[in-house]
């Protein structure tokens, strides 16, 4: 089906993405006096902000904070990063505060402060129903400052080089017409990429790394791919709950929590003092050793718990999620019956490589939120991770708005790009996108996700290169008003290249290292490790090496 | 191993409605987003629908089945058949996708945030604003709302003047606002309910129609 002529549009600043980071850039920019449009996949304010926790950082001290993110950071994280959350996250505390969002308080009406794993003081503030009202708040303060928004618009490419951003492509979903955005600067806030091991996920359906794949192609570099977090407890059944969260090892575990094998031998006990990491090794460890449950996964036997009295009893609170409810019913959530628990991906610690001000390398770019790399290093400490959506937005969106003239674009490179989605749309017969994406998402959680080794990272490349052929030859029907296959199409040209990245970075990185774990280099390597793995594409293939000496 | 019979509404090209019938072979529970996940994996990538995260956090998901307005990702399909649509009272963009381009709008145009500067809370103060900020904004209540025909607002709009009401640091008369938007037609109805849990008559419509002012922060 033919498309129409693009829609042209003119702005400084355009911003991909309108979680915490993406909205918070935008409206800096907007007030620093710069034409501003968001370009969102979901409704503004949906996505990984809203379903989160809720639970963000701040910091009096910041010394503190900076000695426990270079603890959690083991030795990879970016220093000026850290330096600048650390003295800044009050700041970015005041500044969704100022987006019209209350905290949950405490009897003297200041904001509660809870202690959190891997935090050598309480400071993680909270509001009211987690991150939903984060996502209320976000949606506040753009209707307030009346910020430009396309809502349910896919980025389909910047266009410009790497002397410079000209402006962006991209495609509005209800009427499937493409739009030209010519801009001085993009901001790319568009997440982490979790659905790259779907469905053992607990990120939104918009999680698929677009940013990554822009940026690459557009001359950007990444680091850290390799550094993916995984919750060790997500739900294993019925199908469609795979990868929600059943709750934290010290929150859920009790005093008596122990962890069994398909069998019934049990294989890790006092869970709630072990450290998520630790939890996590024995999951993996299990579940390769061919000892999983029929569902994949392995027990967390919480029963132990309703044997003790007194003190004991009292400490284990059953805060249990609603989700075990849902899926494995009331005795199993009261800690009757055992629950069948496996990992599930949660957080992109790399991203784009940028500065403290969301900086790319190539003039007008910058990255901001999850979609940056190097703060959190090799693993990310609890409540950072919406705490840098407002530190780093501001900043970025400040940047930003510091405008550069946008060189003229150049037409052949849209049509360019238009006509390889449109031979998609033209083809009779391929391979459909979605079922690409699920065979990439079964090796990728096969070969590239907890415990890894060079010949399981060899095989995912292979097939991920297996995968690129047939994905460009993908055949997606349908029309084109609300054609959602062509967003997965889109999408699974993201996670081709974010699923390369992360098994190449994984491959170099020859030892353990916080969330990167390594069963043929099981150790820690010594101080030449102690820097970050960085990926860019080079005449069309993806280049990876350590980048010793980086600043 | 069970055979599940799906009814879903289509839109065709030219934007009118039409059933369409489908099978779906399950041998475990499933919900309406996870059948719809299958249907279009497995048979027909053409259904367009919506959601996000799967597990009841980002309202995206909202349909009627079987005539009832429920988020997708709870609601499982029970018995043999089962009828899918999109949310009433308002447009369809396709198949079982509305359009939500409004919900921005009327944000915008009824200042529906708080217009006041931030200052210092007490806990007392925000029990019932904590009532309505789980609010989802799924639509679903928008959805089965009987009187929007007649000119109200609808609850879901309702729900959202009732957060700036209880909100510490806004400043508008929302009550009178609400008086505005029809909410007297909420008066002896109670149609309203919300799948995740917010209580629109008590926190909402019920204060909104009292007029109740909201506690002061000098007491």
């Amino acid at each position: 089906m033919q498309h129409e002529a693009w829609e042209r549009h003119e702005d400084d600043v355009v911003v991909v993405g309108a979680g915490g980071a993406g909205a918070t850039a935008a409206l800096t920019a907007q007030r620093a006096g710069a034409r501003v449009a968001v370009i969102s996949k979901d409704p503004f304010g949906v996505g990984n902000t809203r379903i989160s926790g809720g639970g963000i950082a701040t910091e009096d001290n910041p010394q503190d904070m900076l000695d426990d993110l270079a603890r959690s950071g083991e030795g990879i994280e970016a220093e000026d990063l850290v330096r600048v959350m650390a003295d800044e996250a009050s700041a970015g505390i005041r500044c969704l505060e100022e987006q019209g969002y209350v905290f949950l308080v405490d009897a003297e009406g200041k904001p509660r402060r809870e202690p959190r794993g891997g935090h050598s003081k309480a400071r993680v503030l909270a509001g009211p129903k987690a991150g939903v009202s984060m996502g209320q708040t976000l949606r506040w303060a753009a209707a307030r400052d009346d910020l430009t928004i396309h809502e349910e618009m896919v980025a389909l490419r910047l266009l410009g080089s790497r002397e410079g951003v000209a402006g962006l492509l991209a495609l509005d979903l209800a009427s499937g017409r493409y739009h030209v955005f010519r801009c001085g600067s993009v901001v790319l806030a568009t997440g982490g990429a979790g659905w790259l091991y779907y469905p053992h996920t607990t990120n939104v359906k918009a999680a698929t790394g677009d940013g990554y794949a822009l940026a690459l192609r557009m001359g950007a570099e990444l680091r850290d791919m390799e550094m993916v977090q995984f919750l060790p407890f997500g739900l294993t059944h019925p199908s469609c709950t795979i990868g929600c969260n059943a709750g934290e090892p010290s929150a859920v575990a009790g005093p008596r929590g122990v962890l069994r094998d398909a069998s019934g031998q049990m294989v890790l006990d006092r869970l709630n003092l072990r450290t998520r990491a630790e939890v996590s090794n024995v999951v993996w460890a299990t579940l390769r050793s061919g000892a999983a449950t029929p569902f994949g996964g392995i027990l967390l036997d919480v029963t132990g718990n309703l044997e003790t009295s007194g003190d004991e009893r009292e400490v284990w609170r059953r805060r249990t999620e609603e989700a075990i409810r849902f899926a494995y019913g009331v005795r199993a959530q009261q800690g009757f019956e055992p629950w069948d628990v496996a990992p599930t991906i949660h957080y992109f610690m790399g991203g784009v490589v940028a500065d403290v001000d969301g900086r790319c390398r190539v003039p007008g770019l910058f990255a901001v939120g999850e979609a940056c790399g190097g703060l959190h290093g090799a693993n990310r400490l609890s409540s950072l991770a919406l705490a840098e959506l407002w530190v780093f937005g501001q900043r970025a969106g400040a940047a930003a708005a510091q405008t550069r003239t946008a060189p003229p674009l150049d037409p052949t490179q849209v049509e360019a790009a238009v006509d390889e989605l449109e031979q998609a749309t033209q083809r009779r017969e391929g391979p459909r996108p979605i079922q690409v994406r699920t065979r990439l998402a079964e090796a990728m959680w096969r070969y590239a996700a907890g415990h890894r080794d060079e010949a399981g990272l060899r095989r995912a490349i292979e097939v991920v290169k297996e995968l690129a052929a047939e994905a460009s030859q993908c055949r997606v029907g349908g029309g084109r008003a609300y054609n959602t296959a062509l967003v997965d199409y889109v999408e699974l040209r993201s996670l081709l290249l974010v699923a390369e990245a992360v098994a190449r970075s994984a491959l170099e990185r020859r030892e353990s290292r916080g969330a990167h774990v390594r069963i043929d280099f099981p150790e820690r390597g010594g101080s030449e490790w102690e820097w970050p793995v960085v990926v860019w594409l080079e005449d069309g293939e993806l280049r990876c090496e350590i980048r010793r000496g980086a600043a | 191993m069970s055979i599940k019979r799906l009814r879903v509404s289509r839109t065709s090209e030219d934007g009118s409605t039409f059933w369409q019938e489908y099978t779906l072979e399950v041998d475990e529970r499933i919900t309406v987003v996870g059948a719809l996940q299958r249907l279009y994996a497995e048979q027909d990538d053409s259904l367009a629908f919506r959601y996000a995260c799967r597990f009841r956090k980002c309202g995206l998901c909202a349909v009627r089945l079987n005539g009832e307005a429920v988020l997708g990702c709870r609601a499982e399909l029970d018995g043999e058949a089962a009828t899918v649509e999109p949310l009433a009272n308002m447009p369809v963009l396709r198949d079982l996708v509305n359009d939500r381009a409004w919900v921005l709008e009327r944000l915008r145009e009824l200042e529906l945030y708080p217009t006041g500067e931030p200052r210092p809370v007490r806990e007392d103060e925000l029990r019932e604003y904590y009532n309505t900020i789980g609010c989802l904004e799924c639509l679903a209540c928008h959805s089965m709302c009987p009187k929007i025909a007649q000119g109200s607002a609808g609850p879901y709009l309702f729900v959202k003047l009732a957060q700036m009401h209880w909100h510490p640091w806004d400043g508008r008369d929302r009550a009178a606002q609400a008086r505005q938007m029809g909410i007297d037609l909420c008066v002896d109805c109670a149609a309203c309910s919300c799948p995740h849990g917010v209580n629109i008559q008590r926190s909402a419509i019920g204060p909104l129609l009292a007029g109740r002012p909201v506690p002061s922060a000098s007491v």
